[in-house]
Order: C-alpha cells, then sequence, then structure tokens
C-alpha cells in the first residue's frame, strides 16, 4: 500500500437507500492520489450503489455521511459539475445514444469541460486518434453512434477510451470486467494500467478477482451489506479467489457471535 | 370579390391557356360544392377542417397591387442565409415573395441539358404541352375539398423539369415567402423527372415580417400542394421545408407517383405554423419501385401538427420505408397517421414503418396510429411507435461527462434527429437540413 499521496477522495459513514431500502448502510473509504484500490463482492451487496451515488444518480437518496473529492463534499454538487471536477464513472451498463456519434460525444465532453474554452477540432481529432490507437480501436469507432449496436466488449472498450480523452482525476470503473472475453479484458486492463499516475486515483468494483491478475491494485476491499468488512492488500483477492465470499461470510457470523459472547459476559 | 371572380383575375392575370381557366373554375366548384370533411372520417379525426376555411381573409391575387415588387438583392440576401460552404453548392435557386414574379438562376449546364425551372405561371406560357401533361395528375381536383381550393387559386407556384438521362447532382431550392396580414396563399409546386433523370429539390416554406402588424407574424392561411412525377429509372430527392410564421394555419397536400424501377426520398421538416395538417402519399406504381419518407418535425408553443403519410404498393417487388420523428416541447401537440397499403397485385413487397416521438415538457403531447392494409401476404411489412420523454438514464450518463442539463438534452434531440437525417447521402442537402433544425434548437 502506497501511502505518500495525499487523500484524493474520502467517504465516511456513508448511508444510502433507493425506494426506501437502505443499501449502503455506513460505507468508510480513503482512496489517496495515485493508489488504485479494489472492492469486491457480490452481486447486490452495494457496489453499483456506492458508485452510482457519488456520481449523483437520482434516484438514490443519502441519508447520512460524506464523500469529499479533493476536500470538497461532491454530495451538495450535481453531476455534471462533479464531472467537471475529474470524477469520472465507468458504467457497468453503457447507455446508448443513437444520433450522436463518438467523435460528437467526447468533443462535447471536452468543450463543457474547457468552460467556454474551444477545443479545436483538428487537435481534438489528434488526441482521440491516438487514444483509440493505443486502445487498438478501430478508426471507424469515432463515427459510430454512441454505444449503438456495441457489443459488450466494445463498449467497455468506449468507457476506457473516454478515460484517455477526458482525462480524470478519479476513475471508478463499475464491472468494468464483467461479461468480456479474455482478450477484452486485457485491453481494458492495459487501459487502465497506462492511465495509472501519480495523480490519478481509481476504484475498480468488481465481482471477479480475474482482473487483479492484469491490474494490481494497491488496496482491496470487500464489501457485504452495504458495508465494507475487509481491507486488505492483494492476498485478500487472492484469497477469496480461493475460499469464496461464504469464508468471508463465517468470519464475519464468528466475529458477530464473539461479539454476542463478549457482550452477554459483560452483562 | 367572389371566388369565382379571384379566379377569373388570376387567369386573366396569367394570360393563362383555356384548359386552365376551366379547370380552375371547376375547381372553385368544387371547393364550394363540397362539404365540410366529417370530423368521424379518419382523416380530420384530429384537426378541425374549419380552421382552414379562407372566407375571412383575402385571398391572395397576382394582380400587382397586393404583392410586393420583389428586389432581386432582397433574393440574393435571403439565398445568403444558408451561408456555410457546404450548402454553396446548388444547381438553381427560385425565390418567390407573394406571387409576383419570383428571381429564379438555373446553371447554364442544366439549362442547355434541358432543364427547366421556373414559376408555374412562367411554364405555363412557355410550355404549356408539359404542364397540361401533368398539372393536376397527381393531386386532381377531386383529391379533396381543400386540394380542389388550391387548384381554383394557385399563384406563382414552382416548376422543375427534368428531361430523360439528366441526372443533376446537386440540390436545387425553391423558397416560398408569403403573407401579407389576413392574406390565404396557395403555393404550388409541380416536378416531373423522365426516365432516368435525377433532381435534387428543397421546397421552403415561410413566412415574411407584414410592416402593418407591428413585428407579429401576419396572420396567414396556407394551402399548398406539391405533385411530383418520377418517371423509369428516375431518382427524386424531394425535401419540403414547412417554416410558416407562428400565426399561419397550413394545410399541404403532396402526391409522389413512381414508375418502374424509379426511387424517391421524400423529406418533410415541419417547423413553423401554428395549426398544420399534412398529407403526404407515394404511390409505388411499377415493379422495384423504390420510396423513403423521412419526417423531422420539430414543435414547441402550442403548435398544433397533423400529420398523415401513406405508403401505396400498387406493384410487386416495390420497397417503402418511413422513418418520422417528432420533438416537441412546452404544449405542442402532433397526431400522427401512417397508411401502408399493400394491393393484392403487389407481391414481394417490402414496407417499413417507424414513428418515434419526444416529449421534452409535461405539457405536450403526441398520438402515433399506424395503419396497415395488406391485401397480398407475400410480403414483408413491419411498424413501430413510441411516445416518451428523455431517458434519465441517457441524460445522467451526460452528466457524468461533464455536460450540463441543457447540453445534454440538446445533443440528445439532435441525435434523435441525426437518425433520420444521417440516411440523407447529399451532403449539401443533409447540410442545409441541420440549418433548419439548428436554427429551430437556438431558441430552445
Amino acid at each position: 500500500m502506497s501511502d505518500n499521496g495525499h487523500p484524493l477522495f474520502e467517504v465516511e459513514n456513508l448511508k444510502v437507500a433507493i425506494d426506501g431500502n437502505e443499501i449502503l448502510r455506513g460505507v468508510d473509504l480513503t482512496i489517496n492520489e495515485g493508489e488504485i484500490h479494489a472492492i469486491m463482492g457480490r452481486n447486490g451487496s452495494g457496489k453499483s450503489t456506492m458508485a452510482n451515488v457519488v456520481m449523483g444518480h437520482p434516484a438514490y437518496e443519502v441519508l447520512e455521511g460524506s464523500v469529499k473529492y479533493k476536500g470538497k463534499d461532491v454530495l451538495e454538487l450535481d453531476t455534471d459539475e462533479r464531472a467537471r471536477l475529474g470524477m469520472f464513472l465507468a458504467f457497468q451498463y453503457p447507455m446508448s445514444i443513437p444520433g450522436v456519434t463518438v467523435a460528437k460525444f467526447l468533443h462535447s465532453a471536452l468543450k463543457a469541460r474547457a468552460e467556454g474554452g474551444d477545443v479545436p477540432v483538428r487537435e481534438f481529432r489528434v488526441n482521440l486518434n491516438k487514444a483509440m490507437d493505443l486502445l487498438g480501436v478501430d478508426s471507424s469507432f469515432a463515427s459510430r453512434y454512441v454505444n449503438d449496436g456495441f457489443s459488450g466488449g466494445e463498449k467497455k472498450r468506449l468507457e476506457i477510451l473516454q478515460m484517455f480523452v477526458l482525462e480524470p482525476t478519479l476513475c471508478i470503473l463499475d464491472e468494468t470486467d464483467s461479461g468480456l472475453d479474455i482478450d477484452a479484458l486485457k485491453t481494458v486492463a492495459e487501459g487502465v494500467n497506462a492511465l495509472r499516475s501519480e495523480q490519478r486515483a481509481m476504484l475498480l468494483i468488481t465481482h471477479y478477482q480475474r482482473v487483479l491478475n492484469y491490474v494490481e491494485p494497491d488496496v482491496v476491499h470487500v464489501m457485504m451489506d452495504g458495508k465494507i468488512v475487509r481491507t486488505g492488500g492483494i492476498d485478500l483477492a487472492e484469497a477469496l479467489e480461493e475460499k469464496g465470499y461464504e469464508w468471508i461470510e463465517q468470519e464475519l457470523f464468528h466475529d458477530t457471535d464473539d461479539a454476542t459472547s463478549a457482550e452477554a459476559a459483560q452483562a | 370579390m367572389t371566388g369565382a371572380e379571384a379566379v377569373r383575375t388570376i387567369t386573366q392575370a396569367g394570360n393563362e391557356p383555356d384548359w386552365l381557366g376551366h379547370w380552375r373554375l371547376q375547381a372553385w366548384e368544387s371547393y364550394e360544392g363540397t362539404p365540410l370533411p366529417d370530423r368521424v372520417a379518419h382523416l380530420w379525426r384530429y384537426s378541425e377542417p374549419q380552421k382552414f376555411l379562407i372566407d375571412k381573409v383575402e385571398p391572395l391575387l397576382p394582380d400587382g397591387t397586393k404583392g410586393r415588387a420583389i428586389d432581386q438583392a432582397a433574393a440574393m440576401a435571403l439565398s445568403d442565409k444558408f451561408s456555410s460552404e457546404a450548402t454553396r453548392n446548388l444547381a438553381g435557386l427560385l425565390i418567390q415573395q407573394d406571387a409576383q414574379a419570383p428571381a429564379f438562376a438555373l446553371e447554364d449546364e442544366w439549362r442547355d441539358a434541358g432543364v427547366i425551372l421556373c414559376d408555374l405561371a412562367a411554364a405555363v406560357q412557355q410550355h404549356p404541352e408539359i404542364v397540361e401533361k401533368h398539372l393536376g395528375k397527381q393531386v386532381p381536383i377531386e383529391e379533396s375539398k381543400f386540394a380542389a381550393l388550391n387548384a381554383a387559386l394557385f399563384s406563382g407556384g414552382v416548376f422543375l423539369y427534368v428531361p430523360a438521362g439528366v441526372e443533376i447532382g446537386t440540390p436545387v431550392h425553391a423558397l416560398y415567402q408569403s403573407g401579407q396580414d389576413l392574406e390565404a396563399v396557395f403555393p404550388r409546386t409541380l416536378v416531373v423527372l423522365e426516365e432516368g433523370a435525377s433532381a435534387i429539390m428543397i421546397d421552403e416554406y415561410g413566412t415574411a415580417p407584414d410592416a402593418s402588424t407591428n413585428g407579429a407574424s401576419p396572420r396567414v392561411i396556407a394551402h399548398a400542394v406539391t405533385e411530383a412525377s418520377v418517371g423509369k429509372n428516375a431518382q427524386l430527392q424531394y425535401v419540403n421545408v414547412q417554416n410558416w410564421g407562428t400565426r399561419t394555419r397550413s394545410h399541404y397536400t403532396q402526391k409522389i407517383h413512381l414508375r418502374r424501377d424509379a426511387k424517391a426520398v421524400s423529406v418533410g421538416v415541419g417547423l413553423g405554423g401554428l395549426y398544420n395538417k399534412t398529407d403526404v402519399r407515394t404511390e409505388l406504381r411499377g415493379d422495384n419501385a423504390y420510396s423513403e419518407m423521412i419526417g423531422v418535425l420539430f414543435g414547441d408553443a402550442s403548435q398544433h401538427f397533423d400529420n398523415h403519410t401513406e405508403h401505396i404498393h400498387v406493384h410487386g417487388h416495390t420497397y417503402s420505408d418511413l422513418d418520422f420523428k417528432v420533438v416537441l416541447e412546452n404544449s405542442a401537440r402532433s397526431a400522427y397517421t401512417g397508411l401502408i397499403r399493400i394491393d393484392v397485385d403487389a407481391a414481394d413487397s417490402e414496407a417499413y414503418q417507424e414513428n418515434r416521438n419526444l416529449l421534452l415538457d409535461k405539457e405536450c403531447r403526441a398520438e402515433s396510429i399506424p395503419e396497415l392494409e395488406i391485401l397480398n401476404e407475400n410480403v414483408r411489412c413491419t411498424h413501430g411507435a413510441t411516445v416518451g420523454p428523455i431517458d434519465e438514464e441517457q441524460v445522467f450518463y451526460l452528466l457524468t461527462r461533464g455536460l450540463s442539463l441543457r447540453a445534454a438534452e440538446r445533443i440528445i434531440v439532435e441525435g434523435f434527429f441525426a437518425t433520420v437525417l444521417d440516411r440523407i447521402d447529399d451532403k449539401a442537402m443533409h447540410a442545409r437540413l441541420w440549418d433548419y433544425v439548428h436554427g429551430k434548437l437556438r431558441t430552445r
């Protein structure tokens, strides 16, 4: 774990509900500049809720807690303001925008970041082509409609391409590895590794340990029932791969057991 | 002045031949003798026919007293409103204000090849045999009460004739600007493409400001007709842009007749007007005829749009595809009804129809009703319709990329229209259509 960076992203006691059901039940998480963290957990553990609420998805209600990015409370900000400050979410299920080409979409996003300033088309095209080359994406990609008729792998590649072009400081990748064949997974991982830098932090949300064979995280967290229940290094992911989530469940059960017996002893 | 007198005035002013004078009078009688359409009859379920009556307004007459003389410099300035490089390249231009003699120009290359571009009044004088052969053949007096009204009182008008084998690669643009307050106007376009010919035409209706209304858009009733005859193996791209002022009521009838191996792409752009009804029909009357109909409609304020389309497959191995996109905001209303008819002899035909409606505000309403009459079972036919607001997940996706809510909605609307406009191959035409849509988007 590298601990020389400053905290970039701090989540404190975050409690979140959707339709009145509490999904996150007190999440604490700090990511320093330059670090890559992974959050692992089963479906329904609250991982995707975490990703969406951090970006301000309107369906979620924050009950308690805070989310800070560069020391600023982002829960007060609109989604687009968060994005313009450098936060980015790679979607698990990226939306298609029929009629809007990838090039136009990215150019619009850059223009939005330029705060009224201009983004010269020529320069943009050069950068886009460079990024597409790096990711091994065909040049026809730029003139296709955003995610419209894209395969699963193409959608995830486009999410990574956006990270290259928009250069966010905090990248949250929500199950970007799921549903990919090994080649697509490698491309995604190479992209993530290429973007790794001292200033940038990343949060990989994943179901499987597989992607961590290609991207080495500094910190691994396990989420269960809306809480982070274990935090460790890559060995934690490896243990999960070997023993499955039941192993942690059992440990937790024993913890609770111990606590209960401790309480009983005190009484 | 009675209607019959108005007809006689037009006939005399244009020094029109007897057949035309007779036809106009017969049309006027038909108009007067035909009762208002029954609201239960399906074509008038969504609009009130009384709104299109002209008894409280003056018909526009080419008598030199009502119209403003057209100024060549003003005409050129109008053409300059499309000034981007991509849109400069035109084969011909015709600009008409009121019913006065229009300003028009046609590239020498096409004039030498026998192409005719002029107002209908001039065509009646100079090419009577072609006009007599085609005028009123696709949209006859019997078509409807209001089609008869246009036949009786049309003035000015646009005539495009392309002889056999001549292929015009760049667009011909006709711009009709009209309307003094409390006036009825009757634009009419006649397009004839002989065998193997091809043409791209943009026909735009607009309303010029009227000094008498202190800046408010003049109150105008417009009855417009377009008829096009597309010969064997000929290709027509016809774009009708309805950009009337905010207090115009417009009724528009369009019919395209396709012969064997002919192809038509008909694009309807609905932007202006207060109360609009449009009936557009393409008839596939020859083997292998091919028709695309594209609709782009963008309504705001309290605009009313009633659009009906028909694809009539008369012969076999014919293909039709309709894609009609509607965006509404404020309290605008749209009703779309689309008929596909496949006649008993039209085996092995294909017909597709899609109508999508995007509602940007809570108060706007859209209806979509497909109508299928399939009399031959050996065909492929699909239709689909959706009505709804912008997808919130799409908006969220764009917001997470830093676009403001406004920018996100705008890019979604642009994309929505792009899925139809991108079907237009011709670059100049494509750019011009975007000019229209962007013009309206800017007001949002």
